[in-house]
């Protein structure tokens, strides 16, 4: 037996909202751009100096 | 190892093995067993998912890693919220609105029954390779802290997780990762708490900021990549790196990770079927948006424990190798001599390093504007780094079997076991910390298990063997089947134990498949005239551009997962013109 067929437990359900994934993507581009200015701010990559 | 440690590990481990055996009576059926009767909220799942992902190799290799190379590790993880986001928008569906107990079933609705098949044999073909690595690869280092034979530690990690995943199914795994992954993250958290106290303590936060940026540990975010050819280079030709060779920087961590992590959570079964077990797609969604949010924070952690432990050995010294076997090999009569020298030369790089260190943490304003002193910090940085390459290359253990082994670069793996070690942390933290160790590497077989075992049976006992077979049979086939891989990633990662070159090579293989799998199921998705064995053909064309182009140049393999999306996509397209039905009747 293979479950093909079987519905969802509850195939009514709304999906998520869009700003969910909205808000995701967003919170990943404010850490991306966060590291971003911490490299550029503290990291000197070895071999600079010269 | 204190006997309080050993109490803390051993409970651990029992606690794990009796709440994993204890689930035996739950399953009635092969929904109860492959997907837990779709009973397991979202969080558990969420849990289950990131502990499955984070292995022990993960725990003891990336504080390794964040010691060797900084923070730049953390670039691949940039395209998983990316990733999580489209497979809830559309993954997710497709596995919800027909509950389906594989990936590789959806497969066979939108192709045929020869893509099912092959797209699960393509899983079960790189899992299989994988798990044995995913099993000695810890065991290796664990054996060491432990002073256990390397086989006995690689039976005993081996025989408890088959026994709780055997017994227990779906629902074993996931709630022994919710408790694993609960003591991965406390151990991780002493760690780092244990560490930031000592060089925090000693050089302020700013000052260890500081010393670490000067060092190039800070490297979190790299625009701007380091070869900025754009042509990749034949194999067996000379010249300088492109673009394409570089391991980590922002565009293949968003771009090759992005496909990556679509691929290993949306198609790989091991983690599909966590997405299975929930109630309601929206739950299946929240489960996968758990990792978008907490994955990269988690593994930023998780590499500043090692840069945090890079300014303890700055502080404090460190050993010159850190492989037992190399320090065994360095003590030998004709080494001797040799080691003697690199010693004292290290001796006074390690001196030379801790006062540029601390001249540096003290250093007020912008260090960029003192050249003389940044200049002899990062020499005496790069002088110990020299030192340190040159032991493990003359003395590494690795080397002497295997010419082409790196020398340095097997030692990442001890650096934390051997800080662990070194009496610095208390003892009921390092049974805690060892027993996250064991859990991470518990958390990730048990779930491949249990999935390779629903491939197996759903996918070919089920489908072409006994198609009529009843529940309680099916359910002994899956029991016997989650046995038997038990079994067999077991004595493949012990036959691992005979090189590492074995393991490279594994890993790179099982870097082929991810791709071609995303690619089938993109197929799927967004091009409704391929149908039939068109699915099928695709698969193999991707299959055959990863091949051609590992085999011509030279290519990271992250871009692997993108070389194998494309090459469905155009076989795909191609085959789907000259063929427009796929083998399909189109009555």
């Amino acid at each position: 037996m293979t479950c093909d067929g079987m519905q969802d437990h509850r195939p009514d359900e709304p999906d998520l909202p869009a700003r969910v994934y909205w808000l995701v993507a967003a919170a990943a581009v404010v850490v991306m751009l966060a590291l971003h200015w911490f490299t550029r701010s503290f990291n000197i990559p070895l071999g600079d100096a010269r | 190892m204190t006997a309080i440690a050993w109490i803390v590990f051993l409970a651990f481990l029992a606690w794990v093995v009796w709440d994993g055996v204890k689930r035996t009576s739950g399953s009635k059926d092969l929904d109860d067993y492959f997907a837990g009767g779709r009973r397991i909220p979202w969080w558990a799942a969420g849990l289950s998912v990131m502990a499955t992902q984070a292995s022990a190799i993960t725990v003891i290799g990336t504080t390794g890693e964040g010691h060797e190379g900084g923070l730049g590790f953390l670039q691949i993880y940039f395209g998983l919220p990316f990733a999580m986001i489209l497979l809830c928008v559309f993954m997710v569906p497709l596995y919800r609105q027909q509950p389906v107990l594989t990936a590789y079933q959806y497969l066979e609705r939108r192709f045929d029954p020869s893509t099912r098949a092959l797209g699960s044999l393509l899983f079960l073909f790189s899992r299989c390779l994988a798990l044995g690595v995913v099993i000695n690869a810890p065991a290796v280092v664990l054996s060491a802290m432990l002073d256990l034979p390397l086989v006995w530690t690689i039976v005993v990690v081996g025989a408890l997780t088959t026994a709780y995943t055997v017994l227990g199914g779906i629902s074993a795994v996931v709630w022994t990762d919710v408790k694993q992954m609960s003591v991965i993250l406390l151990g991780l958290f002493a760690c780092f708490a244990i560490l930031a106290l000592e060089v925090f303590g000693e050089l302020g936060i700013l000052g260890a900021v500081r010393a670490a940026g000067a060092a190039g540990k800070l490297d979190a975010l790299q625009l701007a990549p380091e070869h900025v050819d754009y042509v990749p280079r034949l194999l067996g030709t000379d010249g300088a790196k492109t673009f394409w060779e570089d391991k980590y920087n922002f565009w293949s961590g968003t771009i090759g990770g992005l496909f990556l992590m679509l691929s290993y959570f949306g198609c790989d079964q091991s983690q599909v079927q966590r997405i299975l077990t929930n109630p309601t797609a929206n739950e299946s969604r929240r489960a996968l948006l758990l990792s978008a949010f907490a994955k990269v924070p988690m593994q930023l952690g998780v590499l500043a424990i090692g840069v945090l432990l890079w300014l303890s050995h700055g502080l404090g010294g460190e050993p010159l190798l850190y492989v037992p076997g190399d320090q065994q090999r360095a003590q030998e009569p004709q080494n001797a001599a040799r080691y003697e020298e690199l010693s004292a030369r290290y001796t006074e790089a390690l001196a030379e390093r801790r006062d540029a260190l601390l001249e540096v943490g003290r250093h007020d304003g912008d260090l960029r504007d003192d050249g003389a002193l940044l200049a002899r910090y990062q020499d005496a940085v790069r002088s110990v780094a020299e030192i340190r390459t040159t032991a493990a290359k003359e003395f590494s253990a690795e080397r002497a079997r295997d010419a082409s082994a790196a020398g340095k670069k097997g030692d990442t793996n001890y650096v934390f076991p051997q800080w662990l070690l070194s009496g610095r942390v208390p003892s009921l933290l390092l049974g805690l910390i060892l027993a996250a160790i064991f859990a991470a590497a518990m958390s990730s077989v048990d779930s491949v298990l249990n999935s390779l075992s629903a491939a197996t049976v759903v996918d070919f006992y089920q489908r072409w063997l006994r198609p009529r077979a009843s529940n309680r049979e099916a359910l002994w086939a899956g029991r016997l089947c989650t046995l038997l891989w038990g079994v067999v990633s077991t004595i493949a990662a012990i036959v691992l134990i005979s090189g590492s070159s074995i393991i490279e090579q594994v890993n790179r293989v099982g870097s082929y498949f991810y791709g071609t799998l995303l690619g089938v199921f993109v197929l799927g998705l967004f091009f409704p005239r391929a149908r039939g064995a068109v699915g099928a053909v695709g698969i193999l064309g991707g299959m055959t551009s990863v091949i051609l182009v590992d085999r011509t140049l030279h290519i990271e393999y992250l871009w692997y997962n993108v070389i194998g999306l494309v090459g469905v996509l155009a076989t795909g397209c191609v085959a789907a013109q000259l063929w427009p039905d796929g083998g399909r009747s189109r009555a």
